[in-house]
C-alpha cells in the first residue's frame, strides 16, 4: 500500500464505505448491538444469580440467629474460657452460687476480669482498646460466646445436654 | 505509573485512610467485634468503578497498612488484611461477571467476603470454634452494610458520569 495523506486517507474510507454492501455494514453493527445486548443479558443473569445466592444466606443466617436466641432457654449451662487459644477454665454456671470475679492474663499482657454469676457470665473490666467484650455484658441463658480479640479470650457459654446422667444429678 | 495517576491514586488514599480512621473512633453501633459499616470500602468500590484491579488494590494495601498504624492496632491489621484481600479477591470477579450497572450487588459480595475472611482469620488466631456463634450475624451486618456501601458508590456514579473528572 502507498502512503497515504490525509485527503488521500479520507477519500479511500469513503470509497471503501461506498463499494460496501450496505446491508452488510448493517449487518456489523446488527452483530455488535447483539454483542453488547448477550453481554448485557449475561451481566443481568448472573446479577439475579447472586441476589438470588445473597437472599439465600440473608434467610439461613436470620434462621440461625432466631434459633439461637429460642436455644438458649434457661437451662443449665457451662462456660468455657479460652486463653491464647487454649482452655484455661471451664465453669459450670448453674453450680455458682454466689458471684465472684477472677483475673484472666493473657501471653501478650492483656487483662480481663471475668464476673462469674450463677447462670451468667460476662467481662467487667479489660484492658483492651475496644472494651466491645465489656459492652457485651453478662449472658442470659446458654449459648452465647463473649470474645475479647486483643486479649484473644474467648468465652463459650453452652446448655448443659439434659441426658439422663444430668437428671439424675439435680434429683439427688 | 503516570504522575496523575499516581496524584489520583494517592488521593484516593487519604481520603479512605480519613474514612477508616474517623470511623474507628465512633462508638460501635453493635457490641460484637466485625459489625461496622466499612465507610472505607466506598474508596475501593468507586475506585473498582473507573480504575483497574491493580490500582485498587495498591489503594486498598496503603489503606489497610496506613489505617493499621494510625489505630495503633497490630492485631487489627492482620483482621484488616484477611478481610480485606478476600473482599478483594470476591469484588473483582463479581465486577468482572455482572457488571458496573450492579456494583451494589458485587458490594454486599465483598462485605460478605470481609466478613468471613476476618471470622477465618479469628479462628485462625483464637483457636476457638465459639467464633462460629457470631456467623450469622456477621453475615446479615456484612450484607446490610454491603448494600448501604454499595448504593454510595452507585450513587457516586449516577453523578460523576462515566469518567472521573481528574
Amino acid at each position: 500500500m502507498p502512503k497515504h495523506g490525509k485527503i488521500k486517507c479520507r477519500s479511500h474510507a469513503l470509497s471503501l464505505k461506498n463499494h460496501m454492501d450496505n446491508d452488510r455494514m448493517e449487518s456489523i453493527f446488527e452483530t455488535r448491538r447483539n454483542d453488547m445486548q448477550v453481554n448485557r443479558m449475561q451481566q443481568r443473569k448472573w446479577a439475579k444469580i447472586i441476589a438470588i445466592l445473597i437472599g439465600i444466606l440473608a434467610v439461613v443466617s436470620v434462621a440461625a440467629v432466631v434459633m439461637t436466641q429460642l436455644h438458649k432457654g434457661n437451662g443449665r449451662c457451662y462456660a468455657m474460657i479460652y486463653q491464647d487459644g487454649e482452655l484455661v477454665e471451664k465453669i459450670e454456671l448453674w453450680k455458682v452460687e454466689e458471684s465472684y470475679e477472677k483475673t484472666f492474663y493473657s501471653a501478650s499482657g492483656g487483662e480481663n476480669t471475668v464476673m462469674v454469676s450463677p447462670n451468667s457470665i460476662g467481662v467487667v473490666k479489660a484492658d483492651c482498646p475496644d472494651q466491645l467484650c465489656r459492652k457485651q455484658g453478662m449472658t442470659e441463658g446458654g449459648t452465647a460466646s463473649v470474645i475479647c480479640l486483643p486479649n484473644r479470650l474467648v468465652i463459650e457459654v453452652k446448655l448443659v445436654e439434659s441426658t439422663k446422667e444430668n437428671l439424675d444429678a439435680v434429683s439427688r | 505509573m503516570k504522575a496523575k495517576k499516581l496524584v489520583q491514586l494517592s488521593l484516593f488514599t487519604v481520603i479512605a485512610v480519613t474514612i477508616f480512621v474517623i470511623e474507628a473512633t465512633l462508638p460501635p453501633i453493635v457490641p460484637i467485634q466485625g459489625v461496622k459499616l466499612g465507610l472505607a470500602n466506598i474508596v475501593t468500590l468507586v475506585l473498582l468503578l473507573y480504575d483497574s484491579p491493580k490500582d485498587v488494590f495498591l489503594v486498598l494495601f496503603a489503606r489497610i497498612l496506613l489505617g493499621s498504624i494510625l489505630g495503633g492496632q497490630m492485631m487489627s491489621f492482620l483482621y484488616s488484611l484477611s478481610g480485606g484481600v478476600l473482599c478483594f479477591v470476591a469484588m473483582t470477579a463479581c465486577n468482572r461477571l455482572i457488571g458496573r450497572d450492579y456494583i451494589y450487588i458485587t458490594s454486599v459480595v465483598g462485605a460478605i467476603f470481609h466478613n468471613v475472611g476476618q471470622l477465618l482469620m479469628a479462628l485462625l488466631l483464637l483457636q476457638t470454634k465459639g467464633v462460629l456463634l457470631y456467623a450469622p450475624i456477621l453475615m446479615i451486618s456484612g450484607i446490610i452494610t454491603g448494600l448501604f456501601t454499595g448504593l454510595c458508590a452507585h450513587f457516586f456514579r449516577k453523578k460523576m458520569g462515566e469518567k472521573l473528572p481528574l
